[in-house]
């Protein structure tokens, strides 16, 4: 290929406590299993509180096709079907489309921005 | 500074000679005016050879692209690498050398070494690398069908291009039937990830969904049955998307055509109607493989004659030009609309090119197309 792609980034930090794992580049079938691992402990991490909550932020992310999908409903599984809240960060318009085109924009919250998805409590 | 080295000026003719490497160099006129020992052992010969032309001792080169190479570098004064197989040239040895040439005040020099295992590593690597792409290939032919059933009253055509240079299995799929006396079913699925493992999944969904066609004909219950059973095989760790549709003579409709489709998180099919406008599916439903209950869309359309429908995969919109644009769902919706009274053959080769095109001719995901006119 000839274009450069933007380097890929999964890392975790704080913001109210809330874990965010913050993701950057193409997510595909490349960076997919980095990115599962890093939000798979991100996910453990959160599963003492009650009720937990995981923000993938989403923000940086261009392009993210199916084996992106597949790590991040793969990574948050067990966590969703405890009783986790995954909150999904989204900017990108392709992000957005494949979120939409899986149907999994209704199965995850999907937000605008970090401050709204890292409040506590229902949204 | 120069008086205080030249007392220990080392002998390089001395050390030349016990380089365990061939090294010889020739003047103006190709005629040796060095071979070091390693190099004489090689060309069988001794320091007899001094003083002959190239040629002479070494007649396999003349007319060979290594021959040219040489004169070539003597012309420019610009050096030159190239791997030889000495036996080529009538010497007796099996094993690869790597050869450097390089223009010298007077001539050339030229210095060879043995290259034998990197070669047969080299040459294994590409034995796995196409043997690898050999299953590849025998497994994806075994997930597409041989040939496409002839519908009475309708063409269909599919398509399939492995990503890159095929050596791994894809995920993509496409399959059509007859659901025993009830009419045709049109499936499109495409299975997350590459591999033996992501070609098992899309076996076993090509199954299921030809069992469960003949078992409720009704699509939403045909993708839920799939779902069932991925989620039941899997334990939740592949996604899949599909489209389902099922396709039937319109009673009374003077050749027109009733398609049912079911969707599961796939990228919607487009319609071309006979006016010139191409339509899709505002909802695509839920992935499979994800949750216990997905909502799948489901759309009833009317087919006439000369409309037609296009089931595809996102290789064709996730395909990515060199400035790393896509391909998209505008430029696809573009040529469909441009597809007006084609063959199904025609529109399916015309979509795969667009996408191929698109992307310099090498496909970076699996593209699967399948085009249904109603004839």
């Amino acid at each position: 290929m000839a274009f450069e792609e933007a380097p890929f980034v999964a890392l975790v930090h704080h913001r109210d406590e809330v874990p965010v794992v913050k993701v950057a580049g193409d997510l595909d079938l490349m960076s997919a299993p980095r990115f599962r691992d890093v939000l798979g402990k991100a996910v453990r991490g959160a599963e003492g509180d009650f009720p937990g909550v995981v923000v993938v932020d989403l923000g940086g992310v261009g392009f993210m096709d199916s084996c992106g999908i597949n790590a991040l409903v793969g990574a948050t599984r067990d966590f969703a079907s405890d009783g986790g809240k995954v909150r999904l960060v989204v900017k990108s318009s392709p992000v957005a489309r494949t979120l939409s085109v899986t149907g999994l924009d209704k199965v995850f919250d999907v937000y605008p921005d970090v401050g709204s998805a890292s409040c506590r409590g229902v949204a | 500074m120069k008086e205080r080295m030249e007392p220990e000026m080392p002998n390089l003719r001395g050390m030349l000679d016990h380089l365990p490497d061939p090294f010889i160099a020739v003047d103006a006129e190709w005629r040796f005016t060095y071979i070091n020992p390693a190099a004489a052992t090689m060309l069988g010969g001794g320091e007899d050879i001094v003083g002959k032309p190239v040629w002479d001792i070494f007649p396999g080169a003349v007319g060979s692209e290594f021959g040219a190479r040489l004169l070539g570098a003597m012309e420019s004064r610009e050096s030159f690498e190239m791997l030889l197989k000495p036996r080529e040239f009538g010497l007796d040895t099996d094993a690869w050398f790597n050869l450097r040439a390089y223009p010298v005040p007077g001539g050339l020099a030229a210095i060879a070494w043995d290259a034998t295992i990197a070669k047969e590593n080299e040459e294994e690597r590409e034995g796995l690398l196409e043997a690898k792409t050999e299953v590849a290939r025998v497994l994806q032919r075994a997930l597409l069908p041989p040939s496409l059933p002839s519908i009475p009253g309708a063409e269909v055509e599919g398509k399939y291009v492995a990503a890159g240079e095929g050596v791994e299995v894809g995920g993509d799929f496409y399959d059509v039937f007859a659901i025993e006396d009830d009419g045709w079913a049109l499936v499109m699925g495409d299975v997350a990830g590459k591999g033996p493992e992501a070609a098992s999944l899309t076996s076993l969904a090509r199954y299921t969904i030809r069992t469960a066609a003949m078992r409720v004909k009704r699509p939403r219950l045909v993708l839920s049955t799939l779902n069932e059973e991925i989620l039941r095989q899997t334990g939740g760790e592949r996604l899949f998307t599909a489209v389902y549709g099922e396709l039937e003579s319109k009673i009374g409709g003077g050749g027109a055509m009733v398609l049912r489709v079911a969707c599961a998180g796939h990228p919607s099919p487009l319609i071309l109607r006979n006016d010139g406008k191409v339509e899709n599916f505002p909802e695509t439903g839920t992935i499979l493989g994800a949750l216990e209950d997905p909502e799948f869309s489901y759309r009833e359309v009317v087919l006439e004659r000369g409309e037609f429908v296009v089931f595809y995969t996102d290789g064709v919109i996730e395909a990515r030009s060199e400035d790393g644009g896509f391909f998209g769902d505008e430029r696809l919706s573009e040529t469909v609309a441009g597809c007006g009274g084609l063959s199904a053959k025609d529109v399916a080769g015309k979509i795969e090119a667009a996408a191929l095109d698109f992307q310099n001719g090498v496909a970076r995901d699996d593209i699967a197309i399948l085009a249904l006119r109603v004839a």
